[in-house]
C-alpha cells in the first residue's frame, strides 16, 4: 500500500470504494494471467486489456442503465467476464475448474 | 499450459546506437484510486519566448525526455518520481515512445527481470513493468 501519510482522499467513500473495486480487478486480473500461464511481459497483454476495457465500459453503462449503479463485486466480476472473452477470441481458453477458481 | 510463451518479449526495438533493446511501459499507482497508471505525452509542450528589446512570434515545440515525462508523475503517483528514475538508470534508460507513452529501454531480458525485481525490493507493489501497447 502507498506510504502517502497524507491520503486525504482515502476519507471519501467513494474513493474507496473504487480502490476495493480496481484492487479487485487487478487481483482478477493476475490470477487469470497466471492460469493462463503467460508472462506479464507478454506483448498481447495491452491489446487485451484495452479491448477488456472498451467491452467493460460498454458493459458498466449497459449494467447501470438495467439496475441502476451496480454492487462493487459485480464490477470486478463484469471486467474479469469481459477480460475472458477477449481472451476466448484470441483462440485462449480455460477449462472450467480455471474459470471458477479465477471468477472467486 | 494454454499458449506458447512465444510474444513474451515481443517489446523489441531498435535503440539508439541500432542495437535491439527490449522496451516496456512504466506504470505506478495513481494516488488517488491506487490503480496502475501511466502518463502519456499527447502533444509537446509549446515555448515561447519573450524579451525585454522585441517581440519575438516564435513559438517552438518541446517534446519531453523520457526522466521529463516521469518527473511530471510527481503528486499524482504514489512515489517519488525521481527515487523511480534512480532504480531505472541502474538496468536501462526511460524514454518516451511515438505514442507518448513513457517506456524504460533495456538491452535484455535478464536486466528487465532485475529491474521489476529492484522496482519489488524498492517500491513493493506500487511500481510496475508492463508490456508496450501498439
Amino acid at each position: 500500500m502507498p506510504t502517502d501519510d497524507t491520503d486525504n482522499w482515502g476519507r471519501d467513500p467513494q474513493v474507496r470504494m473504487m480502490r476495493r473495486v480496481f484492487s479487485h480487478m487487478e487481483t482478477l486480473q493476475s490470477r487469470l494471467i497466471e492460469r493462463v500461464g503467460i508472462s506479464p511481459f507478454d506483448e498481447r497483454l495491452g491489446r487485451w486489456r484495452r479491448a477488456a476495457l472498451g467491452m467493460f465500459e460498454r458493459e458498466w453503462v449497459e449494467v447501470s442503465r438495467r439496475g441502476g449503479p451496480p454492487a462493487e463485486e459485480d464490477l470486478s466480476r463484469v471486467y474479469v467476464e469481459c477480460f475472458i472473452e477477449i481472451l476466448a477470441k484470441d483462440g485462449i481458453s480455460l477449462p472450467d475448474d480455471d474459470l471458477s477458481a479465477v471468477r472467486i | 499450459m494454454m499458449i506458447s510463451l512465444r510474444c513474451e518479449y515481443d517489446a523489441f526495438r531498435e535503440g539508439r546506437d541500432g542495437t535491439v533493446m527490449i522496451h516496456l511501459r512504466l506504470f505506478g499507482r495513481c494516488r488517488i484510486y491506487h490503480d496502475p497508471v501511466s502518463p502519456v505525452l499527447k502533444a509537446p509542450a509549446q515555448v515561447g519566448w519573450d524579451a525585454w528589446f522585441r517581440t519575438i512570434d516564435l513559438v517552438t515545440p518541446q517534446p519531453l525526455k523520457g526522466e521529463e515525462l516521469l518527473r511530471r508523475t510527481r503528486g499524482w503517483w504514489t512515489v517519488e518520481p525521481n527515487d523511480v528514475a534512480e532504480v531505472v538508470r541502474k538496468y536501462g534508460r526511460l524514454v518516451v515512445g511515438s505514442g507518448g507513452e513513457l517506456l524504460v529501454e533495456l538491452p535484455d531480458r535478464e536486466a528487465a527481470e532485475s529491474l521489476a525485481e529492484a522496482f519489488r525490493e524498492r517500491f513493493g507493489d506500487q511500481v510496475q513493468l508492463a508490456n508496450t501497447v501498439p
